[in-house]
């Protein structure tokens, strides 16, 4: 009888062989490496949320403050963006507003990841005709031009909001309910979850219909597992991919929304900052000084963008497709 | 195919009701708010009970919901929407409706016009060319463009063609469809929803190029430009007249920020005095139609469907 003799490995094949990450997560961050747009747009998100949080101590001049002596100036190595009509620097004036739509896209798209992944799951969950209404209400909604809807809500919505700081403010004496920056944001986060929940409520009712159906989960149903297991368990990590690309995509049109509301003077006025309010100021000068609408639509436009691309890297990593012929 | 349109007709009955409704509700809200901060107003920062009854009976809240629904319903369906009580000389909302619509539909069509223009070719283009440097190209740079908010190109536009290259396509004010001035704001408001519309195209064209009815076709060697329009651009061009469609919603909501830039006096701008005013009746007034312009055309789309592709039509 002939000896079978037994090969080891290497410590070099081994590393090898489990070298290769084989979660979804790991794959997706290999896959999402490989888009150069992506990573560029990665760059540009972490570069802007880091001048989000740092915005008040890196900024060189204040938001507010006037120099007399350099007035309407170009782009400049004092004033890298330049000045506007009455002397503030615009480079700090956009770090600042950076914070006010940074701060804006994350906390909306908090409450639409939340507000829409209910309402979805309950859709596709129960059924009969909570799903029916549910789908109306969503429909209606997806009908109407985003920035109008938002528009029209924002005119409704202010006064019961300032009703309502004028009541927190009586109840608690908090002296920061008689800002006007508090009821801006507060019109703003309202309007903003209001109208963008709906496509994401859309997209996690789908997710969890087609899962629904799959073997998986009638194996759990048949071991006996809870209905609030599964869904906390296997429904909701399998609708996580889908759903970050949905958010990802959204906050640019977040904050598109929010600088578009501020530009008619119906979203963040000052003293709050915003991109928006920045262009509308900008705006009445455009053929003598076109750094004041430029500069800051410019940043505007490139964080936009930026989210876009990591929004679209994510979604090629998360889903594998068969590759176009 | 009469089945078919009667088919869409009524599927759309509940929207058209549920989109009533809520730009109802919501003007409702806001009506009685309004209520209250013209009595203020009118009185000098206090309140009186008496004026507010009487704000609150001219903007119709003191009867029952379901009546004013139907009020609402009606007066609208007849063009009616009052006066508006917040602007000054209280204008009649349907006349300042009626006034500026046209221009921004003749706005929409050039802009549509442009849309498809430059989108289209530029879409087969880059299907056929899919993924070389000029497809990429191509989809990149449409993107950035698109990227950029209505309100931020269109003053970067006007200053770059007008100051910079000094071109006569000055662009304020409404000159009429055909002028040399309309070509700028056109421009601007399609430029927003362009890379959707060069996306669709491009998916579009790709998915009809991998056909076998394509490869058939080749193969019997006809003309490469005789396939391409016979074939390809028929078949192609459906989806992409959805997406056209939906394209208008963007191109209404575009059309408030061009039309502030460009000094356009159109549907848009009213709009927009009305936001800026707290104005909720020609707020609401001014939704609704715009809403029921959005559902037209997605039916009109809908139907068009219909037409060119019978798989559709006889059901799926």
């Amino acid at each position: 009888m002939t000896q079978q003799t037994i090969t080891p490995i290497t410590t070099e094949e081994f590393d090898f062989m489990s070298e290769t990450p084989r979660s979804l997560w790991g794959d997706a961050a290999r896959e999402f490496r490989r888009s150069r747009t992506g990573m560029l747009g990665l760059f540009i998100v972490i570069l802007v949320l880091f001048i989000a949080i740092t915005a008040q101590w890196i900024a060189p001049y204040d938001y507010a403050a006037q120099d007399w002596l350099a007035l309407r100036q170009p782009p400049s190595v004092e004033h890298p963006m330049g000045t506007d009509a009455v002397g503030r620097d615009l480079f700090s004036r956009v770090l600042v507003s950076i914070q006010t739509a940074i701060l804006v896209g994350i906390i909306v798209s908090v409450i639409v990841g939340i507000v829409g992944t209910l309402v979805g799951a309950t859709a596709a969950l129960v059924g009969g005709i909570v799903d029916t209404v549910i789908i109306w209400v969503m429909d209606a909604i997806l009908n109407f031009p985003t920035l109008w809807l938002a528009a029209f809500v924002s005119v409704v919505a202010r006064p019961p909001i300032s009703q309502l700081t004028r009541s927190l403010y009586e109840s608690t004496g908090w002296e920061i309910w008689q800002n006007t920056i508090v009821l801006d944001y507060g019109v703003v986060f309202t309007v903003l979850a209001f109208v963008s929940w709906a496509p994401l409520g859309r997209l996690v009712r789908g997710q969890v219909l087609s899962l629904r159906e799959k073997e998986f989960i009638e194996a759990q149903m048949a071991i006996g597992a809870s209905r609030w297991w599964i869904t906390t368990r296997h429904l909701i990590p399998n609708v996580m991919g889908p759903m970050i690309v949905q958010l990802s995509i959204g906050i640019g049109g977040v904050m598109l929304a929010e600088s578009a509301l501020s530009f008619l003077g119906i979203g963040i006025q000052p003293p709050g900052a915003s991109l928006g309010n920045l262009i509308a100021i900008g705006m009445e000068s455009w053929r003598s000084d076109p750094h004041l609408v430029a500069m800051p639509g410019m940043v505007l436009a490139f964080i936009i963008l930026s989210f876009v691309f990591v929004g679209d890297a994510l979604n090629d990593a998360l889903n594998p497709r068969i590759r176009e012929r | 195919m009469l089945r078919y349109i009667f088919q869409r007709i009524l599927a759309i009955i509940p929207l058209v009701l549920f989109v009533t409704a809520f730009v109802f509700i919501l003007g409702q809200y806001g009506a009685s708010d309004l209520a209250l901060s013209l009595t203020i107003q009118a009185n000098g920062g206090d309140f009186d009970a008496e004026m507010y009854e009487t704000f609150r009976n001219e903007l119709g809240l003191d009867q029952p919901v379901l009546i004013r629904y139907q009020k609402f319903i009606e007066n609208a369906l007849q063009g009616d929407f009052g006066r508006s009580l917040v602007l000054p000389g209280s204008p009649e909302i349907s006349a300042m409706i009626v006034n500026t619509l046209p221009i921004s539909l003749q706005l929409g069509v050039a802009a549509l016009i442009v849309l498809v223009l430059i989108a289209v070719p530029l879409g087969v283009v880059a299907a056929f060319t899919r993924n070389s440097l000029i497809d990429q190209f191509i989809v990149t740079s449409m993107t950035f463009l698109s990227a950029i908010p209505p309100f931020v190109l269109a003053p970067l536009a006007l200053w770059f063609i007008v100051a910079e290259l000094r071109a006569p396509l000055i662009g304020f004010g409404w000159h009429g469809f055909f002028s040399l001035d309309t070509i700028l704001p056109a421009a601007v408001l399609a430029a927003a929803p362009m890379s959707g519309v060069l996306r669709f195209t491009r998916n579009s064209v790709i998915d009809v190029l991998s056909q076998d009815y394509v490869m058939a076709a080749r193969a019997r060697g006809l003309q490469k430009q005789h396939i391409i329009i016979g074939y390809v651009l028929k078949n192609a061009m459906t989806p992409v007249l959805t997406w056209l469609g939906i394209s208008v919603g963007r191109l209404l909501s575009g059309s408030i920020f061009v039309e502030i830039v460009f000094g356009i006096p159109g549907f848009g701008s009213v709009a927009v005095t009305a936001f800026q005013a707290g104005d909720i009746q020609t707020v609401a007034a001014t939704t609704l139609v715009s809403m029921v312009i959005i559902i037209t055309v997605n039916l009109i789309v809908d139907l068009m469907y219909g037409i060119f592709d019978p798989r559709v039509r006889l059901g799926s």
